[in-house]
């Protein structure tokens, strides 16, 4: 194109040839040693996720009563629980819920928060107002807290937007996706991604009231394009990195959200494979009591692990773009912390 | 600055009874007919006729909003579902505990977060640095509920050490046996402060760095002074400005993270109070729970932003 047509007086431009992509991916890989982890956890997660059919040796809910309470072992590497399910195939499995929730919880949360801080931060006036001291509101209670209260409403059998998305949408009641009790689930994800929205709706309040500032903005204004055309075709493309970061951060969190409800009874049921309620209850009793610990240690070290490889992804992405701050600087609490899981 | 602080103190009843509005509405509207939530399967007419005498469910949405708001004021929270109890009656047991427990967090979060930040601060590059950056980010991605967890199992597997509560299954008052008290909230304070503290730790360090790259600190050590002094009596009040902000914004994560540690370690707080009336449905303790979590949050988030002015007099709210 443009470029094209700019090239100087033939070929005598001496250009260093341009790295692979592989081998730009290698070198950041090497100066960020810890990013680079964090990326190779991720996608082990990932894999799990996807091919847990595959990965996990072990029906997760299968019941043997041949093998109750064993401690780790060739057969039963991660043990087994009271009814002798096996905890490492109910580990893997553990990381589709963890991430079907995360993921669906971010985009619900993150499309929201857009939305409403695309309107608010490009109309201002009573529609600005009015989304900022509802958002105020939201922000006045701990998150967790919020979270509690949305779930408590929400996700119980007879409130209006379980009847409401058992009889007006296709979701199923039963197994979808491979994920049993899909709608319970579906409904916890829905709440998270609440949760998410307010924070990204000011977030992307903030930008676009900068944005809208820009001269190409009176330009098409000055052009007769609509507010609709200026929102989508000039203000969203510019967010839309920010939107991506937000998300990434908001994953692990989301992650971990879902483990700390599950964890106190409120999220996902069993006996689905969770790695947040696998540690509670009766699996909790055992490891207190009964010093059966590899019931809980290992969906927990999943767990921990899973916000260790965001967290360190997160520290390397600081890294890159600000390096006067080697290591990272906690800046707005730093993944998982935000939330006090 | 006097009148900053009187306008912010204006505003926080308006926020409240925002808060409330919306808790309000949450618990009473959302959830479609309120007298079959509460009640669930057990529901027949009479029940139901004198849940809705007892809520005043046959007045107007706004009345009954009213009503309700009228009597928190006063104390009158509404009563438990469960037990008919007042739900102020079980509070003055409960509140107590939660509130020395996330004292004492933040006293251990400052604790285990400021020095090492500092430390890593002064010597950047070397082992320590890495070391502290390492653990930094060990505990920022261990869940507290976990931690809880792992600390109860293995301290009774290799220690044989159990929470004292786990016995009595009661908190020992601060004043009445203090020793038993301190015993007893001390383990799930330091696991809820780690999360915050390696917070605090990293935040500290960058903020350390970015003050000892300034002109006076130079000169304080070109003038001769000793390393000790420059770090404790030129750099650290400068740097402390951002960590007081964040242990502000920290505080709505500790509540969250009280209600999981509660649980686990089975305190008789607030925050397991929560959950057990999430469990049972008790939506008008959930209710007056959530009230009282988020108006405390609002206060404390003001006595945040004073202590920062007063922290850094160049701050001057208009």
């Amino acid at each position: 194109m443009a470029q094209e047509v700019a090239v100087p007086l033939e070929a005598t431009e001496v250009r260093t040839p341009r790295k692979p992509f592989w081998k730009k991916l290698l070198l950041t890989a090497r100066h960020h040693p810890l990013g680079a982890i964090g990326v190779s956890i991720v996608i082990l997660l990932l894999a799990c996720t996807l091919f847990a059919e595959l990965i996990a040796p072990y029906d997760p809910q299968a019941i043997d009563a041949h093998a109750l309470r064993n401690a780790p072992s060739f057969s039963h590497p991660f043990g087994t629980d009271r009814l002798g399910r096996d905890v490492m195939s109910r580990t893997i499995y553990g990381a589709r819920i963890s991430m079907f929730i995360g993921l669906v919880s971010v985009i619900i949360g993150t499309l929201l928060g857009a939305f409403f801080g695309l309107i608010s931060g490009y109309f201002g006036k009573w529609i600005d107002s009015l989304i900022q001291r509802v958002i105020d509101m939201l922000l006045a209670f701990p998150a967790l807290v919020l979270l509690l209260a949305i779930i408590a409403v929400l996700g119980n059998d007879e409130s209006r937007f379980r009847q409401f998305l058992s009889d007006y949408t296709p979701l199923p009641e039963g197994e979808f996706l491979g994920i049993p009790v899909f709608i319970q689930i579906f409904v916890m994800a829905v709440g998270i991604g609440v949760a998410i929205a307010v924070g990204t709706a000011r977030v992307v309040r903030g930008a676009v009231l900068s944005l809208k500032e820009n001269v190409y903005i009176d330009a098409a204004r000055a052009m007769g394009a609509s507010d609709g055309r200026i929102v989508f075709k000039h203000i969203l493309p510019n967010v839309m990195a920010l939107v991506v970061v937000l998300a990434t951060i908001f994953l692990p969190i989301a992650i971990l959200a879902e483990a700390a409800i599950s964890f106190l009874g409120l999220g996902v049921p069993n006996p689905t494979p969770s790695w947040g309620s696998d540690m509670t209850g009766p699996n909790q009793s055992d490891a207190v009591n009964g010093n059966i610990w590899w019931v809980v240690f290992f969906p927990g070290a999943a767990l921990s692990l899973t916000v260790l490889a965001f967290n360190m992804i997160g520290d390397s992405l600081r890294d890159i773009s600000d390096p006067r701050l080697r290591g990272g600087r906690g800046q707005g609490g730093g993944p998982g912390t935000g939330t006090g899981f | 600055m006097r009148e900053y602080i009187l306008r912010r103190l204006l505003l926080i009843p308006l926020i409240i009874i925002g808060v409330s509005f919306l808790t309000f509405m949450t618990f009473r509207v959302i959830p479609g007919d309120t007298t079959i939530f509460i009640c669930g399967f057990s529901c027949t007419p009479e029940v139901i006729h004198d849940l809705q005498q007892d809520l005043g469910l046959d007045h107007p949405v706004m009345q009954q909003y009213w009503d309700w708001l009228k009597g928190v004021p006063q104390g009158d929270l509404g009563r438990s579902f469960q037990t008919k109890l007042p739900v102020t009656t079980e509070l003055q047991r409960r509140f107590p505990v939660t509130l020395e427990l996330l004292v004492l967090a933040v006293l251990f979060s400052l604790v285990l977060g400021i020095p090492p930040g500092i430390l890593s601060a002064v010597r950047p590059g070397t082992p320590v640095d890495f070391i502290v950056r390492l653990v930094s980010v060990f505990w920022l991605s261990i869940p507290s509920f976990y931690l809880a967890i792992l600390i109860i199992t293995f301290g009774a597997a290799w220690f044989s050490w159990s929470p004292p509560n786990f016995a009595t299954g009661q908190v020992a008052g601060l004043f009445d046996d203090p020793i038993k008290n301190l015993a007893t909230l001390i383990p799930p304070a330091i696991v809820l402060s780690v999360g915050i503290a390696a917070v605090i730790m990293r935040l500290t360090r960058s903020s350390m760095l970015e003050v000892m790259r300034n002109d006076y600190i130079r000169t304080a050590y070109s003038k001769g002074l000793k390393e000790r002094a420059v770090v404790w009596r030129h750099a650290l009040k400068n740097a402390m400005i951002p960590v007081a902000t964040i242990i502000g914004l920290q505080i709505g994560g500790l509540i969250g993270g009280s209600v999981l540690v509660e649980s686990v370690f089975g305190l008789n707080g607030m925050g397991r109070y929560l959950v057990e009336s999430i469990v049972t449905r008790d939506l008008q303790v959930v209710q007056a729970l959530v009230l009282i979590f988020a108006s405390a949050f609002v206060l404390i988030n003001l006595i945040v932003d004073l202590a920062y002015a007063w922290l850094d007099p160049r701050i001057h709210y208009a």
